[in-house]
């Protein structure tokens, strides 16, 4: 086979592989962009968070957990705002494995007499990562707790966050598989002002939480726990420990969906975090990320595929999320060899220039925009629309360190090691939206300043919410259809011809009709 | 009320029941590397532990600690451990320490024992 034309046939593979994510994408954003209003309510789905837990009786004991490695400059920061929640029958334990300045705030005075119990566990190693210090925070946890709330030190979690989290496992609770865990959105928001890695880094998450993970709510496929902001039922998290994995969240997903349990997503419980503000501390991330979750796939893989507690649904999400960290490389790779088979001009036989343009323009736009449905659901398009670009470009930036180390993970034998992102507590940016003034008033009460100089953000005029949203829905339906366009024009002629210019079928029609 | 430290198990256990403060863990000179980074060790409002110490430590922090008013006791380490897990043990601990402490030792600082 010619050179160009094998090119030509793996272009359109790759390409196409690649155009499966990029329908769900685009299926993603029209569901997201449907069940969200403007007021960022949710309809129809359980995963409203209600005002449930200001004052109610039978509180239920709630531990959080904070892992640390060295975080000097957010410590006081997470353990400060872990303090002051609107609830009263909580704990607050932090597992630390830090070598920095981080010992000087544990070995406060202030925290021993400080409500509620604040206990902090330094080990002298980091055995087992994050997933072994969140492990002793689970040894040492209060017998009492009902649920465990975990987030990383460069979050800022609202007071209210303990209640609403309970309020969506009391309203999930009876319907449908028992749930095991709520995930909230990890708002990276916090420096999304600092350069132009920020403000890409700060769209994709808005896509991700905004959009594909409501997606996957709303059609009830698998949801990862995520690190961070989410809220477990202690008895499961129990009875199953946290694993030395580098991607310990993933696979404790994968064990919580083996043991018949859900994970339940919703957008509205959010903390606000600290982006990832250079290139290196991204590219390191993403790399275990890649590796990590590679790993836990192959480990995991036909247990899945053979459980009978998990539903097809979730199954076909695995599946979909199983090469998640592969599918920049493939729309590289398509990209690329498609160039190869337009120089040696040799195509397939149903090849046409509409199908392959069609192909490359659909799959670029689709995770971008995505991304614009995000900030626009949080109503900060008009603001971080220039972001669309630095997340394009970072997409092509970490394809190949991700594919690197997602084969990694594939090959090995050992899972690496982990290789932590530098938290520097900057903040860069105020909170404009509705939903985020409480927080911000939280923020002020805690004495945190930051750039918006002690006056408030200035509140341009919310952009026009239905054209916008019908806008960006047709954007996604066209998109979808552009690699077959070339075949609508011949489709309807067809018809055309069938229907009204063949005598014989033109009688038969008037037939029909009449 | 009362401030303790037991050695049970190679760990250091210091521990208040009642409305008693824990130690400021800044009392420890830092060349002892009782509350630092190379040392496992653990705090909750109630109990501090510090999990392998060794002897040369030991002995000078039975000294800072008795400088600030703690005396030892000899627990179980079951109950000191789940103290420090719950601190629901208080009054537990306060019923072993009268069952098991020497008789209290009267200083001549305390003041109110003419």
């Amino acid at each position: 086979m010619h050179v160009g034309l094998a090119a030509s046939y793996l272009a359109l593979a790759f390409g196409g592989l690649y155009f499966i994510y990029a329908l769900k994408y685009y299926a993603s954003t029209l569901i997201a962009l449907s069940v969200l209003n403007p007021e960022n309510q949710l309809r129809g789905t359980l995963i409203q968070p209600t005002e449930l837990g200001h004052g109610y009786p039978d509180q239920p004991f709630v531990s959080i957990h904070l892992p640390f490695y060295n975080e000097a400059n957010v410590a006081r920061r997470i353990i400060d705002a872990c303090i002051d929640m609107d609830y009263v029958n909580y704990e607050v334990l932090v597992a630390d494995d830090s070598r920095d300045q981080t010992l000087d705030a544990l070995r406060d005075s202030e925290y021993r007499i400080s409500r509620p119990i604040l206990k902090f566990i330094h080990r002298r190693d980091r055995s087992g990562f994050k997933g072994g210090a969140l492990q002793q925070a689970l040894r040492y946890m209060h017998p009492d707790a009902e649920y465990v709330v975990v987030f990383d030190a460069d979050f800022i979690p609202p007071p209210d966050i303990i209640a609403k989290f309970l309020s969506i496992f009391a309203r999930a609770e009876g319907r449908g598989k028992p749930v095991a865990a709520v995930q909230g959105y990890q708002l990276h928001y916090l420096n999304k002002n600092e350069n132009w890695l920020t403000k890409g880094i700060r769209t994709e998450y808005s896509g991700s939480y905004m959009v594909e993970r409501v997606a996957e709510e709303a059609l009830g496929a698998m949801k990862m726990v995520s690190g961070s902001v989410f809220m477990l039922r202690a008895d499961a998290l129990r009875s199953l420990g946290w694993t030395t994995s580098i991607t310990e969240d993933w696979e404790l997903t994968l064990r919580l969906y083996l043991e018949g349990y859900r994970v339940v997503y919703t957008p509205l419980i959010q903390a606000a975090a600290e982006i990832p503000s250079t290139v290196s501390r991204l590219l390191r991330q993403r790399m275990r990320w890649a590796e990590g979750h590679t790993y836990a796939v192959r480990r995991y893989f036909w247990r899945v595929v053979l459980s009978t507690r998990m539903t097809l649904t979730e199954k076909l999400e695995f599946m979909y999320f199983a090469p998640y960290y592969l599918q920049s490389l493939f729309f590289m790779l398509g990209m690329a060899l498609w160039i190869v088979s337009e120089v040696y001009r040799r195509r397939p036989p149903f090849w046409t220039p509409e199908l392959g343009w069609g192909l490359v323009v659909s799959n670029l736009l689709a995770i971008p925009l995505m991304g614009l449905a995000g900030v626009f659901l949080e109503g900060d398009l008009r603001e971080d629309y220039q972001g669309v670009l630095s997340f394009i470009a970072i997409g092509y930036l970490v394809a190949p360190y991700q594919a690197y180390a997602a084969l990694k993970g594939l090959l090995e034998g050992e899972e690496g090691t982990w290789i932590r992102t530098l938290k520097t507590g900057n903040i860069t940016d105020s909170f404009i939206g509705l939903k985020f003034r409480s927080l911000v008033k939280w923020l002020r009460g805690l004495g945190l300043t930051n750039d918006w100089g002690g006056e408030p953000a200035r509140v341009e005029a919310p952009l026009p919410w239905a054209p916008v949203r019908r806008l960006l829905m047709a954007a996604c339906v066209v998109l979808m259809a552009l690699p077959f366009l070339d075949r609508v024009p011949p489709l309807v002629d067809a018809i055309a011809r069938l229907l009204l210019s063949d005598s014989a079928y033109a009688a038969v029609w008037r037939m029909t009709i009449e | 009320m009362s401030k303790h430290f037991a050695v049970e198990g190679g760990n250091l256990y210091i521990f208040t029941t009642g409305t008693d403060v824990m130690l400021n863990l800044n009392s420890f000179p830092r060349e002892l590397d009782l509350f630092e980074a190379d040392t496992s060790w653990r705090v909750s409002p109630w109990v501090a532990v510090v999990e392998d110490v060794l002897h040369r430590q030991l002995d000078r922090a039975q000294i800072v600690l008795r400088l600030h008013g703690y005396e030892k006791a000899s627990l179980p380490k079951g109950a000191l451990e789940s103290y420090f897990v719950d601190g629901r043990g208080s009054i537990i601990i306060e019923k072993l320490l009268a069952g098991r402490l020497p008789a209290p030792v009267i200083s001549l600082d305390a003041g109110d024992e003419s």
